[in-house]
């Protein structure tokens, strides 16, 4: 539990800017030696971080990919440059940690090609077999699961996180109108799911 | 400023569902939503979209917070506080400048040393009685000289002031006689400079 002095100055720093700035100033406390600003990045973080990954369908539980994420951007947060926001770059880490993950299993399984595996990556298999006939959110789960890699991590950042397209184009390793297109793509493809 | 298409609004939904949108943009949006049923649907389903995305399991903070790395700052304090640092520095910068006027006094002494030898091998040259003595000196005699030899090879030197080294050298000019050893010391003073 954080003190409560320091959890007021928190709520006020909070309240002054907005994300960025906030992840900012608190990436220049832990910079200084103030190891509580990790919890508070942490915290900030973890929640969409955790859903987005879960999102993008990971066999093992989305807490160890989540984790491995802060650890590995904790560990260059020194050097990490402000160009993009905290939050675009946390997601761009997990996503790459999930492609690495998804690619070592695919060569544990061996001869199956990296577009299948890629599939994998976008339909967790609870989800997939989870049909049901009205339009739950399963279902709704179930139309984002059916999108390709892509489609679906660009429609998940832009409506569950709300991330900007030029956010997203980073995390994506695209441009912004690559992205903007991917998300229309998704948007039509989501609707004629559940419209059927 | 033009003004914002359907397709900007169609756009911008998922800023308005996030409250992103400037209080302007966001009046724009739901003007052009209220008159078009098609974009007021797709609002509703994104806001479905995100609802069904809302509901996961809970992270466990301390679990991540556990296996963070210290703060750099920290780990600055622990693998070098500030005062070794400046050491450290201090005596990087000692070695590089002192190396230059210790090789060059030991390198005086060396010529020295070398003239000295040259001496004894003329004089033995011309056999005199001098040199017998100086050849056979006493135990007591060579001490100097072994130091010079010691001090001319390497790492004790870097203990020596340059008043010390400039005494030594003093000493060495005051030598008339040197030993028949002496000129083997030059061969490994050359040696540790080459090094």
């Amino acid at each position: 539990m954080l003190p409560s002095a320091y959890q007021t100055e928190m709520t006020d720093l909070i309240r002054a800017g907005d994300d960025a700035e906030i992840d900012r100033a608190l990436i220049v406390r832990w910079n200084g030696g103030d190891q509580r600003a990790a919890s508070v990045l942490v915290e900030r973080h973890a929640q969409s971080l955790t859903r987005f990954v879960a999102s993008l369908g990971v066999p093992q539980a989305p807490d160890e990919i989540v984790q491995d994420t802060f650890v590995k951007a904790f560990g260059s947060l020194e050097s990490f440059r402000g160009e993009s926001s905290l939050r675009a770059w946390l997601f761009t880490i997990a996503r790459r940690l999930v492609l690495d993950q998804r690619r070592s299993a695919h060569r544990m399984r061996s001869h199956v090609p990296l577009e299948d595996a890629q599939s994998d990556l976008i339909a967790p298999d609870d989800v997939l077999d989870g049909v049901v006939a009205d339009e739950s959110a399963e279902r709704v789960r179930d139309a984002v699961a059916r999108l390709s890699a892509t489609q679906r991590a660009v429609f998940t950042l832009r409506v569950v996180e709300g991330l900007s397209y030029k956010e997203i184009a980073a995390v994506a390793s695209t441009t912004e109108g690559a992205a903007r297109v991917h998300y229309h793509n998704a948007m039509r493809s989501v609707r004629a799911y559940l419209d059927a | 400023m033009r003004d914002m298409t359907r397709a900007d609004a169609q756009d911008l939904l998922p800023d308005l569902l996030h409250g992103r949108l400037s209080d302007g943009a966001r009046a724009e949006v739901e003007r052009i939503i209220a008159s078009d049923p098609e974009l007021a649907a797709e609002l509703s389903l994104l806001q479905r979209v995100r609802a069904a995305h809302a509901a996961l399991p809970t992270v466990d903070m301390s679990r991540i917070l556990a296996v963070l790395p210290p703060s750099p700052a920290q780990g600055r304090v622990i693998t070098a506080p500030p005062a070794v640092a400046q050491v450290d520095e201090l005596a990087a910068r000692r070695t590089v400048t002192r190396a230059p006027r210790i090789f060059g006094v030991v390198r005086a002494a060396a010529v020295l040393v070398l003239l000295g030898g040259g001496a004894v091998i003329a004089r033995r040259d011309m056999r005199t009685p001098d040199v017998r003595v100086a050849s056979s000196a006493p135990a007591e005699s060579l001490a100097p000289i072994a130091d010079t030899v010691q001090l001319g090879l390497g790492a004790p030197t870097d203990d020596l002031t340059v008043d010390q080294l400039r005494a030594l050298e003093q000493d060495i000019q005051a030598l008339d006689g040197v030993p028949s050893a002496e000129p083997d010391a030059m061969t490994n003073l050359a040696d540790g400079e080459g090094a």
